[in-house]
């Protein structure tokens, strides 16, 4: 072994930039798996802490089933079931603090006298410079607690005023003291606690309750009622976690996903340089062979010298990969922050798991790329261990076995993305199939490429370019990988490149017919739990009365559950909505749904929630209200992409029937003609800013904050692009630099019997290029086939959302462009290495 | 330039390099002519000097001091581009290891110098044609030189050398990695060049059979020219 580390090293030292080149490959592929392994898994982490301070001890908890809040006067009731030892009633809402409203408190209205059995925050005591008493928050109403950490962040103390927006309400609140939340792990960095009652009149639930916490450890662990009113329903503690947990589990399956994806063309690197390094070695080979060095040691000689690699290249990656976890943690933390729970300042967990899984994935590539060039290694006979020229005929040879296995692998491609399943992880695999079927289809393609361009390549450059496009076949075994590597990451590009546009082309289109009112207003002050957010009545009533207002549509939505799936239920004024909009229905047509709707208990409902629950048109659909379970037909569904559980429209009218709650989550104003739309918001403004937090928005400018917002959810696959770009370019520079290495004296001939330097550079580069035009035609080919299966099969099982599918030539030529910039950036090195070449000494190369 | 130039002159040619902290002379003050139509061997050992006086003459290694005269131009005066253009046009090289390019067929293989040239391929084609025919080697014109044995791979080097009418050929051991007949007809063809073409030869060889078609022969022995007769006519 220490003979094999110490071979190993002393060649990796020799060609560090080989070896440079791999474990820059290694790292970054494995940068992006741990980046985003860390980021999810820490998210997750600060997820379930919060979740802990909040929940506390509590082993169930009673909440609305109809997605509003509770009556108090259910607390006695509830307090007396049988097997409740402890019960503690809880308001729970958020406080968007700062100028923009962006940094959201979560706030947990509790009852001091009956809190002691869930949760415990430690009073911190007071320094020097604060005024006040911390128990003053159970007598004024304006009093608040909240956690050290968001204090600190804040520049907060006892005794400080502190400004939020509580939905629409403006609060000017009183920090009556710090705490810090009594969990062994953390948690609750950002959190503020607030007496009950205090808590109802600030976020305008006076006599409502979000839930009450129990201890009640013979409960069962699934949900149930126990004689309950209808609307209410008791369920565990942990279901808050375990619906995030998946949510969490989805994403982070679909980039780890494309994440595997870069280690995929780091494999390659590994390949050609492990390939080059045999070939490298042959002599010494050769020598060990002959002094006693047997065929299996000879094998696990290159394997030490991947192992080794992958080791190294993996621990660099886990540094790298911290790194990208700032940037990424943003992206994970900022959706569960939105869509669940203000996570605050989310600090990023590496756990030894982490760790491991980065080695393995990095690791487990070095070895499987390693595993071909070591069994060549150690099956050629002592005498003649293998030589480019040989490396090339094996190549040729197994061309069309390649090419073999890459249509077996399309085939099963095909087959994973057909099967009748909704399992996302086989979808994914149908990607990984396709992806691997290209890149053992392409040395052939390659091969056969070439040999179709060559007359139109020599009347256009002569032999000069010939030689150049020749080359790409008559080094195969180089240039192969190269092709595939750089084809890989270019079939990324594209595929995620094709359906994150064909995603964003079809949203546009999807709020150019739905987005039709001309403005909208709602609470400035976020929630992650948007049901709690209301307009205040006043508001709404002086909208309805604008004389500029043609018709208005008061919005109200709550979350709710059906068949035990998540989803949205919003009301709507249909008679509003549908006098400009023109819904796409997948079922039933909008004048029938609309004639439905109006005149009884129907509802439309989303593709993405028929897909999760499988109900059709015409169907009856479960929805919990006040009074009990009731069934609404389904008058049609339609096409939505505003929430990723799905969605149920019912009409106001129904809403105000069954739920009789006429609060208003938001106002969409549809103006008479000839009004000016940014002047009335202008107007609108004016006359609310001073008493009331509100969000007012022309059509143009939500339309313009709803692309704003899908944007920066895609951004992360941009950076991974870009990595696995950067680590095809790694490959395709050690593929040009072992090749130059290799054919020094083919150079050195070329350049003695009359081959200028430039016709030298020219040659280099045509082939160069001609590798990056192969490799951008065969991964657009591919790229366009995994954005298929990206849209219809892995986006379908993951979101249940169709995306059209739009072409962007664009991106194409972004493709080739790069691809054959890539290429030339990659031969920089190779030709600089060539012009000091000794053209004496490139002559005596063997 | 007259035709009594010398083709290849070599004026008091020094040859030095450094290696591992030493200075090593590969050619000390070498004084040598090649004539026109004259075939001169040149014979040493490994290490002994003939292959850098070879790199010397054809421009891909520089005089430490002295000076080389090709074709009456000093190549220590000529830049390097100047100087592949007269490699390409004016003289032919042949190696032991052939160093023909494998991604080019034969015929492309011989076609090389006149292409790298840019000359009218259609004339350049039917000159190669006929060469690969002279040799033998016509019906295998689109083959790749892996498909060859080592005398035809010879024999194509050699018409490669003579695609674009050189004044000179360099070879380099050519016949060193040959059989026995497929040398002979290697030696016949560069005998027959020097007499009928006119061509200046200078050949690096270990051979004594090469030297016997030789005008004349010279020793190399530690990067000087050395006074004795290997075989032939030795200077």
């Amino acid at each position: 072994m220490r003979l094999f580390l110490f071979l190993n090293l002393h060649f990796m030292v020799r060609k560090r930039l080989q070896t440079c080149l791999c474990l820059a490959g290694i790292a970054l592929g494995v940068a992006v798996v741990v980046g985003i392994d860390a980021a999810s898994q820490s998210a997750l982490i600060s997820f379930r802490r919060n979740v802990d301070v909040i929940a506390g001890k509590a082993t169930h908890q009673v909440v609305a089933a109809d997605g509003g809040d509770l009556d108090e006067r259910l607390f006695p009731t509830v307090e007396r079931l049988a097997g409740v030892s402890a019960a503690a009633p809880v308001v729970e809402d958020t406080l968007s603090i700062g100028e923009r409203g962006s940094d959201l408190l979560p706030v947990l209205g509790i009852d001091p006298f009956l809190e002691a059995p869930f949760r415990v925050f430690t009073q911190r005591s007071p320094v020097r410079g604060e005024t006040g008493n911390a128990n003053d928050f159970l007598v004024s109403a304006d009093k608040i607690l909240i956690s050290q950490p968001f204090a600190d962040r804040h520049g907060l103390k006892a005794g400080d005023k502190l400004e939020a927006l509580a939905g629409a309400k403006r609060a000017a609140l009183t920090v009556a003291g710090l705490f810090r939340p009594d969990v062994e792990h953390g948690g609750g960095e950002a959190l503020a606690v607030m007496d009950i009652a205090s808590a109802q009149e600030l976020f305008g639930k006076v006599g409502r309750l979000d839930r009450i916490d129990l201890l009640s450890p013979g409960f069962a662990n699934g949900e149930g009622n126990r004689g309950l009113p209808p609307n209410v329903r008791i369920e565990p503690s942990t279901t808050r976690t375990a619906h995030v947990e998946a949510m969490v589990r989805s994403f982070q399956l679909n980039l780890f996903a494309l994440s595997l994806l870069a280690v995929f063309v780091g494999a390659f690197l590994i390949y050609n340089t492990l390939t080059f390094s045999v070939i490298q070695r042959r002599r010494q080979i050769g020598i060990m062979r002959c002094v006693g060095m047997t065929r299996g040691q000879v094998g696990a000689l290159f394997l030490t010298e991947a192992l080794l690699m992958g080791l190294l290249g993996s621990l660099l990656g886990i540094g790298l990969g911290l790194l990208l976890t700032r940037y990424t943690l943003g992206a994970v933390a900022g959706t569960i922050s939105t869509l669940f729970m203000p996570l605050g300042e989310t600090s990023v967990s590496l756990s030894p798991l982490m760790v491991a899984k980065g080695v393995v994935v990095g690791v487990g590539a070095s070895l499987a790329a390693a595993l071909v060039p070591s069994y060549e290694a150690s099956h050629v006979p002592p005498n003649a261990a293998m030589t480019h020229t040989e490396a090339e005929v094996k190549m040729q040879r197994w061309t069309p076995g390649f090419a073999a296995g890459g249509a077996v692998s399309l085939a099963v491609s095909l087959l994973l993305a057909l099967w009748p399943t909704r399992n996302i992880a086989l979808g994914l695999a149908s990607a990984f199939a396709l992806s691997i079927g290209f890149a053992l289809l392409c040395p052939l393609i390659s091969v056969l490429l070439v040999k179709l361009s060559t007359p139109l390549v020599q009347s256009v450059g002569g032999i000069i370019a010939v030689l150049g496009v020749r080359n790409i076949v008559g080094s195969l075994s180089r240039t192969g990988p190269a092709i595939a590597a750089l084809m890989t990451a270019l079939s990324m590009m594209v595929g995620v490149g094709l359906m994150v546009q064909s995603f964003r082309e079809s949203l546009v289109e999807w709020i150019g017919y739905t987005i039709k009112a001309d403005i909208y207003v709602a609470p400035a002050g976020r929630s992650a739990q948007r049901n709690i957010s209301y307009l205040p009545e006043d508001v709404v009533k002086s909208l309805s009365g604008l004389p500029q207002v043609q018709t208005a549509d008061y919005f109200r939505l709550i979350r709710t559950t059906v068949n035990g799936h998540i989803a949205n239920l919003s009301s709507v004024e249909f008679d509003a909505v549908f006098s400009r909009a023109r819904y796409r229905f997948l079922q039933g047509t909008q004048s029938e749904a609309h004639a439905a709707l109006r005149s009884g208990d129907s509802v439309i409902i989303s593709e993405t929630l028929q897909a999760a629950i499988g109900l059709k048109l015409g169907d009856s659909i479960p929805i919990t209200t006040p009074s009990g379970k009731i069934g609404f037909r389904i008058a049609g569904v339609y096409r939505d992409y505003s929430a990723d559980g799905g969605t149920i429209l019912m009409d106001r009218s129904a809403w105000l029937r069954h739920w009789k709650d006429p609060r208003v989550s938001s106002v969409a104003l549809y103006l008479k003609p000839g009004v000016d739309a940014e002047k009335l918001v202008a107007e609108l403004r004016g006359m609310f800013s001073s008493t009331v937090g509100l969000t007012i928005r022309s059509n143009a400018a939500l339309r313009g904050e709803i692309i704003s917002i899908f944007d920066s959810t895609f951004a992360i696959t941009y950076v991974m692009q870009l990595l696995t770009l950067i680590v095809a370019v790694c490959g395709i520079m050690s593929a040009l630099l072992a090749l130059l290495l290799e054919r020094t004296r083919e150079l050195g001939t070329l350049r003695s019997v009359g081959m200028t330097r430039r016709q030298l550079t020219t040659m280099l580069f045509v082939e160069s290029g001609a590798m990056g035009i192969i490799a951008s035609l065969v991964g657009i080919g591919s790229g366009i086939l995994l954005a298929a299966v990206l849209i219809y099969v892995v986006n379908v099982r993951s979101f249940g959302w169709t995306i059209q599918f739009h072409w962007f030539p664009g991106l194409f030529v972004l493709a080739i462009g790069l691809a054959v910039l890539a290429a030339f950036t990659a031969t920089l090195h190779p030709m600089w290495r060539l012009r000091r070449m000794s053209l004496a000494s490139a002559l005596r190369e063997e | 330039m007259a035709e009594d130039t010398p083709a290849i002159q070599f004026v008091k040619a020094a040859r030095h390099f450094r290696q591992g902290g030493r200075t090593i002379n590969a050619l000390r003050g070498v004084d040598l002519s090649v004539g026109r139509g004259e075939f001169l061997a040149i014979v040493g050992r490994s290490g002994s000097g003939k292959s850098t006086l070879l790199n010397l003459a054809c421009g891909i290694e520089r005089p430490s001091s002295g000076k080389v005269v090709v074709l009456g131009q000093d190549l220590a005066l000529m830049r390097d581009d100047n100087l592949t253009l007269l490699r390409r046009g004016r003289i032919g090289m042949i190696f032991q290891f052939f160093n023909l390019i494998p991604t080019l067929s034969a015929l492309e293989n011989v076609l090389l110098p006149a292409y790298l040239e840019g000359r009218a391929i259609q004339e350049a084609r039917k000159r190669a044609l006929g060469f690969l025919e002279e040799f033998g080697l016509l019906e295998r014109a689109d083959e790749y030189p892996d498909h060859f044995s080592g005398g035809e791979q010879q024999r194509l080097a050699i018409a490669r050398a003579l695609m674009n009418k050189p004044d000179i050929i360099l070879a380099d051991e050519p016949t060193g990695n040959l059989d026995s007949e497929s040398a002979l007809f290697v030696l016949d063809k560069l005998r027959f060049l020097a007499t009928k073409s006119g061509c200046a030869i200078l050949m690096v060889t270990h051979s004594s059979d090469a030297v016997d078609y030789a005008d004349r022969a010279v020793r190399i022995a530690d990067g000087s020219l050395i006074e004795g007769t290997p075989s032939g006519k030795v200077v």
